[in-house]
């Protein structure tokens, strides 16, 4: 059997840098005019270019709307991590990551951007954190 | 649409240690019958330090009830004794699991901390073995 080398060189090692994963993001706070209108949106990580996403984790820190969602992406995608997701009617956590966002590949240093899908009533904190890996 | 930055400098970038996720724990920790024939025993099977977020848990155990298989185990903390894994049956026949408790889930350590390991329910007939317990997560 003839074997045809598809890859390229040099691959990932075992030490360094590439392909170790890492995790943005953290807690930030969300005045009520980031809650209460659509047109706003707040920037709650910047990812460098070349983190690809494998996972996501939200959570409110108090009930932000009983009818509250949110969209959560970037300028090019408002919902390509989020997309109209109910975690800020709760304090309850999600980690269901958008299929659009799953394996994503920032190809520039990018703002992650929280919007309001349908808007909420009241201040509170927010912890968004993205885990995934420099390509 | 304009946008408002509600993170503060500096962001972590894509190089150096900053928020690179790390493992800790240990394989084949030993656990003696005194461990397992009672529930008021605690076992410090290591340290995590302040700072470390939870993400992940994997753990292992070798078949340490040879009696009716009784055995489960809390992980957890003094602060919370079952609070990343709870009546967790790992040692009940050697299995293992990945199920971290919601409570554990992205939960920091805001000091340095020992994870510690009890009986929920004690073994029926106490066999010495090992637990593997790693837990994946990174530094705030």
């Amino acid at each position: 059997m003839a074997v045809r080398v598809a890859y390229r060189q040099p691959q990932t090692g075992g030490q360094g840098f590439s392909r170790t994963k890492k995790v943005f993001g953290g807690r930030v706070s969300l005045a009520l005019t980031d809650v209460n209108q659509t047109a706003n949106g707040v920037s709650v990580c910047r990812v460098p270019a070349g983190f690809t996403l494998t996972g996501l984790y939200a959570v409110a820190a108090s009930i932000l709307g009983a009818a509250m969602t949110i969209n959560l992406g970037d300028t090019g995608s408002a919902t390509r991590l989020l997309s109209a997701s109910t975690f800020g009617q709760s304090t309850t956590a999600t980690t269901a990551l958008a299929a659009t966002g799953s394996y994503y590949t920032y190809p520039v240093d990018t703002e992650i951007i929280l919007q309001p899908q349908a808007a909420g009533t009241a201040a509170g904190d927010v912890t968004i954190y993205l885990e995934g890996f420099m390509a | 649409m304009p946008f408002r930055i509600g993170y503060r400098q500096p962001a972590a970038g894509g190089q150096g240690f900053s928020r690179t996720k790390k493992v800790m724990g240990a394989a084949n920790i030993p656990l003696a019958v005194a461990d397992l024939n009672q529930t008021t025993n605690q076992v410090a099977l290591f340290r995590v330090p302040a700072g470390f977020i939870v993400t992940n848990v994997f753990a292992s155990a070798s078949d340490m009830d040879s009696g009716v298989a009784a055995l489960t185990f809390n992980i957890g903390d003094a602060g919370d004794p079952d609070r990343l894994m709870a009546a967790s049956a790992v040692g009940q026949a050697g299995t293992s699991s990945t199920t971290l408790a919601a409570t554990g889930l992205y939960y920091e350590y805001t000091a340095d901390t020992d994870i510690l390991l009890a009986c929920q329910a004690a073994a029926a007939t106490a066999v010495a073995g090992t637990i593997t317990l790693y837990l994946e997560g990174f530094m705030k």
